[in-house]
């Protein structure tokens, strides 16, 4: 691993323990006496502390370790946890984030930052004094660090006849520990047979070790050189861990029997270590000698097993990060392959029937594989909202306390699991919905209580799975939207009418406009009127959308819309003229065959269609796309009525032509610059059909 | 029992083992006298190792004279309290 390598994962392991960190000092703050929160923050510090030192951040390593005390002190008991405590904390969180992330602008004020943290941190700490020991191990693992010293897990199983090729691992081990100190090591001596049944011209020994070296890797596998090949060696940099977990057990991938069996209670302390120097004596299983001891039965050792071996396969379970272009790769290959099965079916359907009956079966059974394939990569990608949540825990608290109001965030159904790129790009919105809520939702501590509502404000961030899409909510108890406020605005600005019949949903719709806003005054944090419009714009081009509910006096409720994916959608194919085009199957309400006398003509609005008692405007797509047409009627053709933020249209088609699952493919600007269109799909017969943006078209409509 | 040598290795396994064998089955008490050797090889000390699993397991005791640090190095490596 080179340099820039560690650096960056450093740089990711960093941003994760950061944000971590930011959301349990929040809890912490709310549940000052929980022990495993304290315990989490102290690790989150001390495994900080540890990576960047390892990268040569001795700022950051030695800023970082002054808070580590100050967590400690909190730990051991000696400091409660009180809101001097916790804003220091958080700052010195903040001093971090800009010293590893931040730009040289951002640091302009940097150093004094950090001297004024150092005095708070001290003035808390008061007399608390480092002990000698402490202080001689951290003059130690600094020095390490500065050093570049690294720790090696190595793993070594030679095979038997080892002897007859000359080589004695014994020299192997004397010459891996002539490269550094050996912090651990167990000989393992499982294979030993009894005495009566021993070869002594056969080697039976193997060793994990734990070395910590100045050497490079390369230096510590050429000690193995001439075995590598035909022994069972394996050599890993554990450096992160080893300051991950203070102690790195030298078979750090088993988890031992006998502990397990210590932990259930069944065995005591005594008892193992009794146990296992006994082991070495015999060669017997640990769970055979417990039983011959008549310390635990058999069926207690054969539950501890299946203990371990559900430990071992969480374990073995690792995470490896991914490359999303890989994906994203894999994602577009997956798409050919559908392309390639859409154009076999148009095959099989012009085949004479026995054959083309076959291979349809065929092409179904491939289509249920190529699902479950595309659900495995989706997979991938997915990733719980919960650490995307979590960071608003700190902005929440941190926005209602410069607002003088009491606000808590609530998280719900963290679990529930979303594309990574669109968490990526819902982080914003979110933001901004929640500072709406918090800015002109939730009223301060004096008004709530006159209302006879509790002092403390909530917000519910809640997310969940339905039907094939996220939904995100962000729910507030503050004192709701006022409808008719709305309403009145929207006529002064021009976008409705005093004697327009609108809709509930309709008239809150308009808070999505552009440079709409009621708030009274702007605050720090909105009322310029320049956020929701842009919340929205954001969701859309996710293929989401978001509407609102309010209650005046209780609350109001924001809820999002997201697919599962971006990749593919489910299409509706139509067809106009010699074009097809898609309409995503998310945006239909229905299709219909009008009737001559259902078509009207309303002034102001254009063509309009009946649909159930409502009027719906109708657009003829033909003539936004400015092709030829089989019908130019809408009794002759078929009308899809699309949904998009509470608007319907009904779009003219010449006919429906199928559904099924697109993959979409990116259209660049110089192609199309037209809102109506948000991508391409190749079919079967390897056209490509344009797929429908209901949300752009509707747009562009209004603005012509 | 004595070695006569300053290295014994797996070339002298074979009978360093017969002969470890043979002193356990005949006595209660085994001494190796190690003054003359310098180093060993893995296969001696596994012997030592199964010998001295052997010898607890029937209540009889294994003693190593004259050990240098070598030979003492090379035994904690293989996990060998002396």
């Amino acid at each position: 691993m080179g340099q820039t390598d560690i650096l960056n994962v450093f740089m990711g392991e960093a941003r994760e323990i950061i944000a971590s960190l930011e959301s349990d000092i929040v809890n912490l703050e709310e549940n000052p006496r929980d022990e495993t929160i304290i315990n989490g923050v102290f690790r989150s510090f001390h495994t900080l502390k540890g990576s960047s030192g390892i990268v040569g951040l001795t700022d950051v390593y030695e800023f970082t370790h002054r808070v580590e005390n100050l967590i400690d002190e909190v730990r051991s008991g000696k400091l409660s946890i009180h809101d001097a405590l916790i804003d220091v904390v958080l700052e010195s969180i903040d001093w971090v984030k800009t010293e590893i992330f931040g730009s040289e602008e951002k640091k302009s004020d940097h150093d004094e930052k950090r001297a004024d943290l150092l005095n708070r941190i001290t003035h808390i700490l008061g007399k608390t004094t480092v002990t000698p020991q402490k202080k001689e191990q951290e003059q130690k693992s600094r020095q390490d660090i500065h050093h570049g010293l690294r720790y090696y897990h190595i793993k070594a199983r030679f095979r038997e006849d080892i002897f007859e090729f000359g080589i004695d691992p014994l020299i192997l081990m004397e010459d891996l520990a002539g490269l550094g100190e050996v912090i651990a090591r167990r000989a393992d001596k499982k294979k030993l047979p009894p005495f009566k049944d021993f070869d002594p011209e056969k080697c039976y020994l193997g060793w994990d070790i734990v070395l910590k070296s100045d050497q490079p890797i390369d230096k510590i596998k050429a000690v193995f050189l001439f075995v590598e090949d035909d022994n069972e060696i394996d050599i890993r940099d554990v450096t992160f861990d080893f300051y991950k977990n203070e102690e790195l057990d030298v078979a750090a991938d088993e988890i031992k029997i006998g502990e397990i069996m210590v932990k259930k209670g069944i065995l005591t302390e005594d008892e193992l270590e009794e146990v296992i120097a006994f082991q070495d004596d015999v060669n017997k299983k640990l769970g055979n000698i417990i039983v011959d001891k008549g310390y635990a039965t058999e069926e207690q050792i054969n539950d501890a097993l299946k203990d371990q071996e559900k430990l071992k396969k969480k374990i073995e379970t690792t995470t490896i990060r991914v490359d999303t272009v890989k994906l994203d790769n894999l994602m577009n290959l997956l798409g050919e392959i559908v392309i390639g099965q859409s154009a076999l079916v148009r095959i099989a359907e012009e085949m004479e029937e026995e054959s083309g009956f076959k291979l349809k079966n065929a092409l179904y059974a491939l289509d249920r594989t190529t699902r479950e394939f595309q659900g495995q990569i989706m997979s991938i990608r997915m990733i719980p909202v919960g650490p995307t949540f979590e960071q608003f825990k700190r902005f929440v608290r941190d926005s209602s306390h410069s607002l003088g109001k009491d606000i808590r965030l609530i998280i719900e159904g963290g679990e529930t699991e979303l594309d990574k790129t669109v968490i990526e790009k819902i982080g914003d919105p979110l933001k901004h919905m929640i500072r709406n809520s918090i800015d002109h939702g939730i009223e301060s501590p004096r008004d709530r209580e006159a209302a006879g509502k509790s002092a403390q404000g909530t917000i519910v961030l809640k997310a969940y799975h339905q039907e094939g899409n996220v939904y995100i909510e962000i729910i507030d108890d503050g004192k709701g939207i006022n409808v008719d406020r709305v309403r009145e605005k929207a006529i002064a600005v021009g976008l409705a009418k005093p004697d327009d019949d609108l809709s509930r949903e309709k008239i809150l719709s308009f808070l999505f406009m552009p440079g709409f806003s009621t708030a009274e005054k702007v605050g720090d944090l909105s009322g310029r009127g320049v956020g929701m419009d842009v919340v929205r714009t954001n969701i859309e081009g996710l293929r989401g959308n978001v509407e609102i509910r309010s209650k005046e006096g209780q609350g109001t409720t924001m809820r999002l819309k997201l697919p599962l994916t971006l990749a593919i959608i489910d299409g509706m194919l139509v067809n106009i003229g010699n074009y097809i085009y898609i309409i995503p199957l998310l945006s239909v309400v229905e299709s219909i065959r009008p009737k001559q006398d259902g078509i009207k003509t309303v002034e102001g609005k254009g063509e309009v269609i009946q649909v159930r008692g409502e009027y719906v405007s109708l657009v003829r797509l033909y003539d936004i796309f400015k092709i030829e047409s089989r019908c130019h009627d809408p009794w002759e053709g078929l009308v899809v009525i699309v949904e998009s933020n509470a608007s319907r249209i009904g779009l003219l088609v010449d006919d429906l032509v199928g559904q099924q699952q697109i993959v979409i493919k990116s259209l660049d600007n110089f192609i199309t610059a037209s809102r109506a269109v948000s991508g391409a799909a190749i079919l079967g017969d390897g056209r490509v059909a344009l797929i429908i943006d209901v949300f752009g078209l509707i747009e562009e409509l209004g603005n012509r | 029992m004595e070695i006569d040598s300053d290295f014994i290795g797996v070339k002298q396994a074979k009978k360093f083992y017969d002969d470890f064998a043979g002193e356990l089955d005949a006595a209660d008490e085994v001494m190796i006298d190690f003054s003359r050797v310098k180093r060993v090889d893995l296969s001696i000390v596994q012997v030592i190792i199964a010998a001295g699993r052997e010898a607890r397991g029937s209540g009889k005791m294994i003693k190593l004279k004259g050990v240098s640090d070598t030979i003492k190095k090379q035994m904690h490596i293989c996990g060998l309290k002396t």
